[in-house]
């Protein structure tokens, strides 16, 4: 038997083994846990939504005032930033009592918090910008 | 060599340095959450 032939049946298993794709992993998102450690990022981040609900607040009003945006539109973006507001607020009040009591209840409320105003926050950002304000990144 | 009793010390003042960072660090974060806070506005959209 010559080398091709005991060469070549290699090659093809390790074409169809070793060189295959590596494995996908699983789309799974898990979260970090909230620490100390990362309170500097945890609170840049918390500045960067405020002054970016500061900025769509104003470009909003503008927008109202100048008549840009139809009244009954304006009620429902008022509506919907108060309610963002509320929650931002919320967020940094709980991340507050996390930070001095950090227990596992106060780090799930915190979470439920900042869930919460992430949700509202992206329906606030997706209203402006459907209304032709534009939306400033945080 | 470095007895005992220097090395409890030494831990104990690295514990209460700890601590003292932390609370530093709470009282920033604090301060720096409600600066943001108050800087978004509370007025209604047009208003």
């Amino acid at each position: 038997m010559n080398l091709l032939t005991r060469i070549i049946p290699l090659i093809l298993v390790a074409a169809l083994t070793g060189c295959a794709a590596p494995p996908v992993p699983p789309a799974v998102y898990i979260e970090q846990p909230v620490t100390t450690a990362d309170v500097d990022t945890v609170v840049g981040e918390y500045e960067g939504q405020a002054a970016a609900l500061a900025t769509i607040h104003g470009r909003l009003s503008d927008a109202c005032r100048a008549g840009r945006i139809p009244a009954p539109a304006c009620t429902r973006l008022d509506i919907l930033y108060q309610e963002t507001r509320a929650a931002f607020v919320a967020k940094g009040d709980a991340y507050k009592a996390y930070l001095s009591d950090p227990t596992p209840a106060n780090e799930r409320r915190y979470r439920f918090q900042a869930a919460d105003f992430a949700n509202l926050y992206a329906q606030l950002r997706e209203l402006a910008a459907a209304h032709g304000v534009e939306v400033p990144n945080d | 060599m470095i007895n005992a009793d220097l090395i409890a010390r030494l831990t104990a003042m690295r514990d209460e340095m700890t601590e003292i960072l932390a609370a530093l660090t709470r009282d920033d974060a604090a301060a720096r959450i409600d600066a943001a806070q108050n800087a978004v506005p509370e007025t209604h959209i047009g208003g």
